[in-house]
């Protein structure tokens, strides 16, 4: 199942650490990751395709993240 | 050096200084267990930082609120592989619940507020704040609030949903075995007399995880012990034959249940701080999200008037734990030291409110199985991550925490020998411990696994009579003993607590029968414990039983 996470990170590529290293728990196969700055705010956007249950697991541990927030799911399409 | 040299002089804060940074943030983790505070580290930059790493992903695994604060080289060395650099932001992303690297002195105040509040939040766990030297040196102007980069108000817990409350009381109404799971989340949230109180109401018995066992006294009669790879039979016999689990605090570790696949045809009710726990490994019928205690306070309340069951299952449950006991009673009569006995005259010669460490491994396993936990936030132990050497560091952090205690370490040789250098501390800050070493001259559960599971090869766990603890304990200026009975364990330990000195012991352990049963197999069913010899019970219920 293809899905799209939309999030906004608060400490630059320190954050994109962080959010690199939840996304490495999770068994499922990345697409797409892009990523805008705009100094030290960025918004990300992670393409991925795997079970329902997974992609939702990984978003709440994004969302865990101190430094993150506005976590979004959408279908891809 | 700069915020080292700042504490010179400083008469309200107390420094211990470790032999290894090992040491230094297993004890802070050790303290922030107790004071429910976070225990604070600091380090110098490049391998005072990395010798960190194993202690910080030893309390993310436990969920210990701990700080570390670490030096880092000046901001324009950077990148450019600076003598003691080490990029310890990065190293430890996977391992901190946050890290950050100030990036000016203004910084500084508001990211250790920030770190504090950030590390007791929700789900506790470690922080590491890195401070560059050129900024530690730095004149300070004016407070830069980091608040606006971190939303803190995500770790506010949200309020129990009182219908998905509802859903859980109308399923435990329902159920025939509901059976209590508790984890270590319990006792951060302070919850063992709700625990009980629902437990009581419905006669359900109560297993715990392995860190749970710090989280409800082990001696009421519902508390059936820790279940899973070691647990005790009668708590595996419990949660294997539950139709319901209400499962408070707990990540459902693989260690804990064995297998997910026969869980998940449980009905699971799970309440937890961290929405991620839920359904991650075990599917829940209802998951809410909040605080434990004030969800089974709301229980309490919400719950009408339950009739009395599960006699007969508690019954069976205790049948089984009465035919472990029975075989170990004739398995000690072949041991000069059988180590479930040595765990009972320590027990019963330190006061009810004593804090225990261990290390990892047999010696481990034995106290989950034996050491009986009479006062919630006394056990001290690393389960998560299993770190050997965690045992006297964490005994130290202990008796800097609650001073006035009796603390008493159990290691075992091996775990011991991996951070015994801090033995220092004891006599140069006044730190009496019990210590007491299980000493088997093995890696014995790796030899375990060894003749269990790898066919008998067993080749390097097994040591040489060297060292000799107790001249390794009078190196330190500390009185060391290799008792020879029961009677003088105790009446040694007993002449420790008297006159508040350290002691240590050294238990001699036959390693060819030092073997840690019952034991569920990795990747088995709870079902499927192998069992003390002697011992054979069908772990399957069926209302014929007694």
């Amino acid at each position: 199942m293809n899905k799209i996470i939309f999030l906004d990170a608060k400490i630059g590529v320190d954050s994109i650490g962080r959010i690199v290293n939840v996304l490495r728990k999770g068994k499922v196969k990345f697409q797409e990751i892009n990523m805008k700055f705009s100094d030290e705010n960025v918004s990300v956007y992670i393409k991925l395709d795997g079970e329902l249950n997974e992609i939702e697991w990984l978003t709440k541990k994004l969302y865990r993240l101190a430094d993150v927030e506005n976590v979004k799911v959408v279908e891809d399409g | 050096m700069t915020i080292y040299d700042a504490f010179y002089g400083v008469n309200d804060v107390k420094l211990f200084t470790f032999k290894h940074e090992q040491g230094a943030i297993h004890a802070a983790d050790a303290y922030a267990r107790i004071k429910k505070i976070p225990g604070v580290v600091m380090v110098t930059s490049g391998p005072g930082a990395t010798n960190l790493v194993t202690g910080l992903a030893n309390a993310y695994m436990d969920s210990s609120p701990v700080i570390a604060i670490s030096g880092q080289v000046a901001t324009e060395i950077l990148g450019r592989d600076g003598f003691q650099e080490t990029d310890i932001i990065g190293v430890t992303f996977p391992i901190t619940k946050f890290n950050y690297m100030v990036k000016s002195p203004n910084e500084l105040p508001s990211a250790f507020r920030l770190a504090y509040k950030i590390a007791l939040s929700g789900r506790p766990g470690p922080v590491l704040i890195d401070v560059p030297k050129d900024l530690q040196n730095a004149v300070y102007e004016k407070d830069e609030d980091l608040s606006k980069k971190i939303k803190l108000d995500k770790f506010d817990l949200p309020k129990p949903d009182l219908q998905k409350l509802s859903q859980a009381i109308d399923i435990l109404l329902n159920s025939e075995r509901p059976v209590l799971l508790v984890g270590g989340g319990v006792y951060w949230s302070g919850a063992w007399p709700e625990v009980i109180k629902i437990a009581e109401i419905f006669n359900a018995p109560i297993v715990s995880t392995f860190p749970g066992k710090n989280s409800i006294p082990n001696d009421h009669i519902l508390y059936m012990g820790p279940s899973g790879m070691h647990g005790r039979v009668e708590a595996d016999a419990a949660l294997a034959n539950a139709d319901v689990i209400l499962a408070l605090g707990t990540r459902f570790s693989d260690r804990t249940v064995g297998r997910f696949r026969e869980m998940n045809e449980k009905t699971v009710i799970h309440i937890d701080v961290d929405a991620s726990e839920i359904n991650k490994n075990v599917r829940a019928k209802v998951g809410i999200v909040s605080d434990v205690k004030e969800a089974l306070q709301l229980m309490v309340k919400m719950l009408p008037y339950v009739a009395k069951k599960n006699e007969k299952f508690l019954n069976w449950l205790y049948s089984i734990r009465r035919s472990y006991e029975e075989v170990l009673e004739r398995l000690s009569s072949s041991m000069d030291f059988a180590p479930w006995k040595v765990l009972k005259i320590l027990r019963k010669s330190v006061p009810a409110d004593c804090i225990t460490t261990t290390g990892v491994g047999a010696h481990q396993m034995w106290c989950e199985l034996h050491w009986d936990v009479y006062v919630p936030g006394t056990f001290i132990t690393s389960a998560g991550l299993g770190t050997m050497g965690f045992g006297l560091p964490a005994a130290i952090g202990a008796k800097i925490a609650a001073p006035n205690k009796p603390v008493l370490l159990i290691d075992g040789d091996g775990s011991f020998q991996m951070t015994m250098s801090n033995l220092s501390l004891i006599r140069d800050y006044n730190l009496p411990l019990i210590m007491v070493i299980f000493d088997n001259r093995a890696l014995m559960i790796v030899k375990q696994w060894q003749l269990y599971m790898y066919s008998r090869r067993v080749f390097e766990t097994e040591f040489s009579h060297r060292p000799d603890f107790i001249k390794i304990a009078n190196a330190y200026e500390i009185d060391g003993y290799k008792p020879s009975s029961y009677d003088e364990i105790e009446r040694l330990v007993k002449w420790s607590l008297r006159n508040n000195e350290p002691i240590l012991l050294d238990i001699p352990l036959d390693r060819e029968k030092d073997i840690v049963l019952p034991w569920v197999k990795p990747g088995s069913w709870l079902t499927e414990v192998i069992m003390p010899e002697g011992m054979n019970v069908d772990l399957k219920y069926s209302e014929k039983n007694e």
